[in-house]
């Protein structure tokens, strides 16, 4: 359940990490000051976290922390993306970022060498992930690529997730900040529920590989 | 009255955005009274008493005097003697202060050695902070290490740190018989850490792995993992072993 929240006192129990290394993640900007949420309890001012956002990156952090720096780590998992970045059509495709067909797919008009920004190459990564696993029709691919273009740059460097709804054979596009509380009407399937940090994080991590 | 030599600023216009793209930037040096303009410098160094207008950026920073920065400040290595404000946020690499460092906004850095005192309205982030004086933080502390020697009261919202070490400046008992320094006590509402050594600390509650609590400490509850003594002179109210 999105809404759940964990208190930091069960996170240390539960992840087995200390105070000093918890405050030196969030120095470090590991784990984003809007995380610390502050409420009142019968005990006084207690630190809670989202648990569903907080779990899964004390995970990632003590996974990765031997390989890279905390710095480099905070960029692989901050939202921001990579700025000035770009590859061609062929790296794209040479590297399987994303495949031929979705690259002809979505791009096949786009004459020339073009290089494609991180972002760009961002929604066609998001695209070719709901079409590979069946969730997706190469139409509803087009107006979810143009869904992004539109409103992802709005979030700037907020977490947002992509929602992806369908009632009655009409699919509908969404994005919403991450970890909202979603409810919709009767009929109404949630096909998917993508949070995009991921997916940038996956796509930081397979940009540097290649490098 | 020392006459003002200010070095002349290409581009300074108050807003420290514009001032590098210029290629590189140039030095500023202040000698005497005066103001000046914030912009991107490489090494800032001023010698008297200066207000800095608008925001700056610089590679190094030397104050020898009273300055003010009239906006957000961010620079890499600092060394003060005197008095030097911020009235926006700070951000620097290594400071060493002589003095007395006042942040209207919030401070971040890598490490501050202190001899005199700091002031921070907002949230301080330090690697490193080995303070002789004494602080008074707004907003939550969040260092690596904390090694305070107080010389009066210092305090912050909450504090989180990986080692902290709390102790009056001086000789000890000598020295409070000739001048007692009742006010010099460390006061937060929260102090959670890994290893926590502290004397003279008044908290609501002090939470760590290993935690020592000695002479002059006023602590409401006290919870610790793996370890906690509590010597003459400390007083608790309750203590708690945490599981896991």
């Amino acid at each position: 359940m999105e809404g759940d929240l964990i208190s930091k006192k069960e996170l240390l129990d539960a992840t087995g990490i200390s105070y000093g290394q918890l405050y030196r993640w969030k120095r470090k900007q590991l784990i984003p000051e809007n995380w610390f949420i502050r409420k009142s309890t019968f005990t006084g001012q207690e630190t809670f976290f989202p648990k569903h956002l907080i779990m899964p990156r004390i995970d990632k952090i003590m996974n990765m922390k031997d390989e890279l720096s905390l710095d480099q780590l905070a960029d692989r998992l901050s939202p921001t993306l990579l700025p000035g970045y770009e590859l061609s059509r062929s790296e794209i495709v040479k590297r399987n970022i994303v495949s031929h067909a979705v690259m002809e797919r979505f791009t096949g008009q786009e004459t020339g060498s073009r290089d494609y920004s991180f972002e760009r190459l961002l929604y066609l990564f998001v695209a070719e992930q709901l079409l590979v696993a069946g969730e997706m029709g190469t139409e509803e691919g087009e107006r979810l690529i143009a869904t992004l273009e539109s409103h992802f740059p709005k979030f700037q460097d907020r977490p947002c997730d992509l929602v992806f709804t369908r009632k009655m054979g009409v699919s509908v596009f969404a994005l919403v900040s991450a970890g909202a509380e979603l409810f919709f009407e009767a009929g109404v399937k949630l096909v998917a529920r993508l949070p995009l940090i991921e997916a940038i994080e996956r796509l930081k991590g397979i940009w540097e590989r290649g490098e | 009255m020392t006459k003002f030599v200010g070095k002349s600023v290409a581009g300074a216009s108050g807003n420290a955005s514009g001032g590098a793209d210029s290629g590189e930037a140039s030095d500023l040096s202040l000698d005497g009274i005066g103001n000046a303009s914030g912009g991107a410098y490489r090494n800032v160094k001023i010698d008297g008493v200066a207000g800095i207008e608008g925001d700056t950026t610089s590679a190094a920073l030397r104050v020898n005097g009273v300055v003010t920065f009239r906006g957000n400040l961010r620079t890499g290595a600092v060394g003060c003697s005197g008095k030097l404000k911020v009235e926006g946020d700070l951000r620097f690499g290594e400071a060493e202060l002589d003095g007395v460092l006042t942040v209207e906004g919030g401070l971040g850095g890598e490490s501050l050695r202190l001899k005199g005192g700091l002031k921070v309205r907002g949230a301080c982030e330090l690697d490193s902070l080995v303070a002789d004086g004494a602080f008074k933080v707004g907003g939550l502390l969040n260092v690596g290490r904390l090694d305070v020697r107080l010389r009066a009261a210092a305090e912050a919202r909450e504090i989180g740190a990986e080692t902290i070490l709390v102790r009056r400046s001086g000789s000890g008992r000598l020295r409070d018989w000739l001048a007692p320094r009742l006010a010099a006590d460390l006061k937060a509402e929260l102090i959670e850490g890994d290893e926590l050594d502290l004397e003279y600390t008044v908290a609501k509650r002090v939470s760590g792995n290993r935690v020592r609590l000695g002479r002059g400490c006023v602590i409401g509850e006290v919870e610790y993992r793996d370890e906690l003594s509590v010597l003459p002179g400390a007083k608790i109210g309750k203590e708690m072993k945490l599981g896991g």
